[in-house]
């Protein structure tokens, strides 16, 4: 056999780099293989994406250990059963009833805070799986509980009992800002063009933004995140610096409120007449600016 | 604290509130907006120009007062 026949086909011997090549070989294909079936997190498996995983690897493996097991048809034996992995779940998008034939549906566990220990059975679960997964939903109280179902991909769902749930804003009857998706903007050093433009600003912005927190240039911004309301957070590479705070408009008024205050105590504790009238001036025109910008700050972010 | 580091203290609030200041009136797009920004970043300049030259003052006169 000539030595690519040999990578490819079932030899009695194999010369260490043809098993080399058929790790790279493997690998490579396997991280198609991968991301064609994907996306499924680890830890998300149904029982057949488990056993299917499992297969693949093992005849990946054993290709790559011994040189009479032939390799083409263990990549394409791998690569049929992935398709066919495919292929089940895109029909079971179609024919969900052929789903949960083949996968199974989710079980039900508690139905109305009560347990159905049948189902507990079908499903294979002693209590103290149930127990545990409820603890890991934050329910460890059964009388909390009002429904708890079994998901196909082996995770405990739990619907608390209306009266244990958490408090949501709406409930307080609260008024809460839109929260949007956070914008990375700097990564790395390098300033995120496309990022900042798709949400309708410039570079010169950040930088001005940057500039505002004492960062002079992007390259110490390891990772830089841009919120919902125009705040930029900056992490830098330096971790032994203060982390640098930009101020909101807020932040100003109560900034400028303080220094008012400051200001008409220089006023009362100097001795010197000048200075005080001074002080006095001072204090009152941060007073003024304080005045002027509340309304205008409440007009600013109407906008 | 010396009466020298309390003014500085306050300097520098004064400073950061002016760069705040302006830079708000660089991000605004409304023209309104953004004049009565710039207009008080001017103001809040000149009381620090201002207080700057009294901490000098005090520094020269009263030793004793340096922060």
């Amino acid at each position: 056999m000539s030595f690519i026949e040999q990578v490819f086909l079932n030899p009695p011997e194999l010369h260490i780099v043809g098993f080399l090549i058929r790790g790279i070989l493997a690998f490579i294909f396997l991280a198609i293989l991968a991301r064609l079936m994907g996306p499924v997190e680890i830890g998300e498996f149904t029982a057949l994406d488990f056993i299917v995983a499992i297969t693949i690897g093992s005849i990946a493996s054993a290709a790559l250990v011994d040189s009479e097991v032939h390799f083409l048809s263990s990549l394409m034996n791998m690569a049929l059963w992935a398709f066919l992995v495919i292929i089940l779940n895109l029909l079971g998008i179609r024919f969900p009833n052929l789903r949960r034939i083949v996968v199974g549906g989710p079980l039900v566990l508690i139905r109305n805070g009560k347990v159905l220990e049948k189902n507990l059975f079908r499903a294979k679960l002693n209590f103290d799986d149930l127990m545990s997964g409820l603890r890991l939903k934050d329910a460890p109280l059964l009388e909390d509980v009002e429904f708890a179902v079994l998901e196909p991909r082996g995770e405990i769902s739990v619907i608390k009992k209306s009266q244990k749930q958490s408090v949501t804003p709406e409930a307080l009857k609260m008024v809460t800002e839109y929260q949007g998706m956070p914008s990375i903007v700097v990564l790395n050093g390098k300033v995120m063009k496309k990022s900042l433009e798709s949400r309708g600003y410039t570079e010169n912005w950040l930088m001005n933004k940057l500039f505002e927190m004492g960062v002079e240039d992007a390259r110490i911004v390891s990772i830089a995140q841009l919120d919902s309301n125009g705040q930029v957070y900056a992490d830098l590479y330096d971790d032994k610096q203060e982390r640098p705070e930009s101020t909101s408009q807020k932040e100003l008024i109560i900034k400028l409120e303080k220094i008012n205050a400051e200001l008409e105590n220089h006023a009362l504790n100097t001795g010197n007449e000048e200075a005080k009238m001074l002080y006095a001036e001072y204090a009152e025109k941060t007073g003024s600016i304080v005045k002027a910008l509340k309304p205008l700050i409440l007009k600013a972010e109407e906008i | 604290m010396t009466v020298g580091k309390k003014l500085k203290t306050t300097l520098s609030s004064l400073k950061s509130a002016q760069a705040d200041l302006e830079s708000f009136a660089l991000e605004t797009e409304n023209q309104i907006v953004k004049d009565s920004f710039s207009q008080f970043a001017d103001q809040t300049k000149s009381i620090v120009e201002g207080l700057k030259t009294r901490i000098q003052e005090i520094e020269e006169e009263e030793p004793q007062y340096k922060g």
